[in-house]
């Protein structure tokens, strides 16, 4: 590698034959050798002297219009000018596109020549010779492309000697064989120096399960190579074609693939022959695919892109399709980035979602549960209505109405008649509190308290005699008055109305003062007729008062009530309300307690 | 209103037996207000037939027609209505005189007259002494 820089390649390529020598090993005829040489010896001097930029274009176009003639010749440039710091390989490049005018870029060029050989500016600092042993991947899109690359560099080696292997599917075969030329490839075949190899069989031979056998596969390729040694030449180079990692990779069997390449990487090391493998570009568009791609790059010595951007002319658009590729590239990764954004708020909305929904579905639950609790006590309802509006009645009426009976009959002793007297009394207490219970329920849990007013106007004044007349019989001490301005008539529900005056003045017997008499009012007005019942004595605690009407609340309940459940306001309020009319009470120490009830004229809710 | 005539089908001898001249029918499920009933009618010196549900009354009542029928109306097997609906459609029953007999009087079947339990001694006797032959006709 010592050569001077003034040294004339020429010469020096020629003495020291190194080319004629490496086609002289290679078995190639002598006729195509001297052709070959004087080729290589002609571009080297060319490259040499002026860096191939004074080479016309004919002439370019003749010494490249072989791809092999091309690889030769920079393989002698490179071997001439290795360690000359005048080798300007911009000058290479100048030449590339000219040719590839003529003919699309091919791989074997690329992968015999790395891109870094060409490329680094300055002192060439290339420490080896082009290996043969180099291990190159083409990736493709289309098949056609593919076919033509392959041919080109199994073309190349046939030009050279090599000995050829292609391990190839069935149909790529058939494209192969046809981009190289059928009569080429027949020829080469029948000489033993092309051989072909199905990729499903070969691979077949040394995978165990998914995975490649490392013991199997050496041994395959051992016979492989042993049996294509056999009759070349000692120093003949050897070029693979292996389309088996492609097959795998399509099967889905990445690792597999990744596996076999880097058996590859160790047979090469082993063995001295150049590989190329191809992978269809289409196993790579996942971003997921990003790093096994690299991978797949790292495991090859020679990385050739697909024809999109191989069959680019010139460097110039090389580098744009570079630049564009990454512009392409970084967008993507944008693109990428804020795809899988989208889709981080994509699945939160749909975790959201179910979470809303199984927020529903708990809901809807609920309410079914509730439904059948309310469905569970309706049917409670109607038992405890059934208990208390016959049930516990039936029995109580029995023993009362004996108890009359009795004393009816005067059969007993006047001792006897206390007795039953006691009885007497003590079952209306019961009775009525039996009955304040039953419209309590149906006031809270049935459809309210049942009201049935009269079809016609009812007199009241009669009712109200009536009740304070049964309250002056049961309390004979106490003073009641009833005042009537007018005639009162309403269309009322009797039995209910006397309800009504039987608890407001009932209330007011319990809680009046006996010395001063209890006032019941009736007056009416144009729209409506007004209960009133007034008494005197210790007033309502205040603190009760807004609360009166309702028993059911906490605190509601005024102190020293024995006499019966306490309900009779409620229920009072409950049936003035429903004749559509309003209750309310005012009590003060010196204004005493007077309880109003309106009953309006017009029509009532009810 | 009421009937004069007693009826002049035959009448089975079991429940000739049970009932003899009752005038008046009770039909009530329980078997205190029967009894007190019964009681209470027998203290004026009139007879009384029970039954326990309208079915039962119905039989009774193809044996032998009352003065009045003090009815009842939540009852097992049939009801009060129901009853009242079945003698609708025998025309023979039509001018029975029916006392709804409830502690409920709000649900009575309406155009029918009511008698309230606890049962007022008084207003039922006066109800017999309007309604029952046996009352007002001169007795045998």
């Amino acid at each position: 590698m010592a050569f001077p820089l003034c040294a004339n390649p020429l010469h020096i390529a020629t003495r020291r034959g190194d080319c004629a020598q490496r086609a002289g090993d290679q078995g190639v005829p002598e006729r195509r050798a001297q052709k070959f040489m004087r080729r290589t010896t002609m571009l080297a001097r060319h490259l040499a002297s002026d860096g191939g930029s004074a080479l016309s274009r004919s002439r370019a176009h003749d010494l490249l219009c072989r791809p092999f003639a091309f690889e030769a010749a920079l393989v002698a440039v490179r071997r001439v000018l290795g360690a000359q710091s005048s080798f300007d390989a911009r000058a290479v490049r100048g030449i590339m596109p000219r040719r590839s005018r003529e003919r699309k870029v091919t791989v074997n060029n690329v992968i015999q020549f790395p891109q870094h050989a060409m490329d680094s500016p300055g002192p060439a600092s290339v420490p080896e010779p082009p290996s043969p042993d180099m291990h190159g991947v083409q990736f493709y899109e289309e098949e056609t492309h593919l076919y033509k690359v392959v041919a080109d560099y199994l073309a190349a080696g046939l030009e050279t000697g090599d000995r050829l292997v292609a391990v190839v599917t069935p149909s790529h075969r058939e494209g192969i064989v046809r981009s190289l030329g059928r009569h080429r490839a027949d020829e080469a075949m029948s000489t033993g120096q092309l051989t072909v190899l199905d990729a499903r069989e070969t691979l077949a031979r040394f995978m165990v399960g998914s995975a490649p056998d490392p013991d199997l596969f050496r041994a395959m390729l051992d016979r492989v190579l042993a049996s294509v040694r056999q009759d070349s030449q000692p120093r003949s180079r050897i070029r693979i074609y292996g389309e088996m990692v492609d097959l795998l990779w399509r099967e889905g069997n990445a690792t597999a693939a990744i596996r076999l390449e880097e058996l590859w990487n160790d047979a090469l090391r082993a063995h001295s022959f150049s590989l190329l493998c191809a992978y269809v570009m289409g196993n790579f568009y996942k971003h997921d695919d990003a790093e096994q791609f690299m991978q797949v790059c790292r495991n090859h010595s020679h990385v050739v892109p697909t024809e999109e951007f191989a069959e680019l002319d010139d460097s110039r658009a090389r580098l744009r399709e570079i630049s564009l590729l990454q512009q392409r590239a970084k967008s993507l990764e944008s693109e990428i980035k804020h795809r899988k954004e989208l889709e981080i708020g994509l699945r939160d909305a749909l975790r959201e979602r179910s979470r809303v929904e199984e927020e529903l579905r708990v809901c809807i639950d609920r309410e079914r549960e509730a439904r059948a609790r309310a469905e569970e006590s309706d049917a409670f309802k109607e038992i405890f209505l059934g208990i208390l509006g016959h049930d516990l009645r039936n029995p109580l009426n029995t023993v009362l109405t004996t108890a009359r009976l009795m004393t009816m009959r005067g059969e007993v002793s006047a001792e006897s008649q206390k007795r039953l007297d006691r009885i007497v009394s003590s079952g209306v207490r019961m009775q009525r509190m039996i009955e304040q219970l039953l419209d309590v329920t149906r006031a809270r849990l049935a459809d309210g308290i049942p009201v049935v007013r009269s079809d016609q106007e009812i007199e009241l004044l009669p009712l109200v005699s009536r009740i304070v007349d049964e309250i002056r019989t049961a309390a004979p001490s106490c003073s009641i008055e009833v005042r009537a301005a007018a005639p009162c008539k309403l269309r009322v529900d009797a039995d209910r109305f006397e309800q009504v005056v039987s608890n407001l003045v009932g209330n007011a017997v319990a809680h009046g003062s006996p010395q001063t008499p209890i006032v019941v009012t009736l007056s009416a007005a144009a729209d409506d007729v007004v209960l009133r019942v007034h008494n005197h004595g210790k007033p309502i605690d205040p603190r009760f008062l807004p609360r009166l009407f309702d028993p059911f609340k906490k605190g509601a309940k005024p102190e020293g009530r024995s006499e019966g459940l306490g309900l009779g306001l409620y229920i009072s309020e409950r049936i003035v309300r429903t004749h559509g009319g309003t209750i309310g009470v005012t009590s003060s120490q010196a204004a005493g307690t007077c309880f109003e009830a309106t009953f309006p004229r017009g029509r009532s809710s009810r | 209103m009421l009937r004069g005539n007693l009826p002049t089908r035959p009448v089975k001898s079991v429940t000739e037996t049970a009932h003899g001249e009752s005038c008046v029918l009770i039909v009530d499920d329980d078997e205190g207000v029967r009894d007190t009933l019964r009681e209470v009618i027998e203290m004026i010196g009139c007879s009384a037939a029970t039954a326990t549900n309208g079915a039962e009354a119905l039989d009774i009542l193809a044996v032998r027609l009352p003065c009045l029928i003090i009815l009842d109306l939540l009852m097992p097997v049939m009801s009060g209505e129901e009853m009242i609906d079945a003698m609708r459609k025998e025309p023979s029953y039509a001018r029975l005189p029916v006392l709804i007999s409830t502690s409920a009087p709000g649900q009575a079947p309406p155009g029918l007259p009511v008698l309230a339990k606890p049962i007022d001694i008084e207003k039922l006797w006066s109800w017999m002494r309007r309604s029952c032959t046996c009352l007002t006709a001169p007795r045998t």
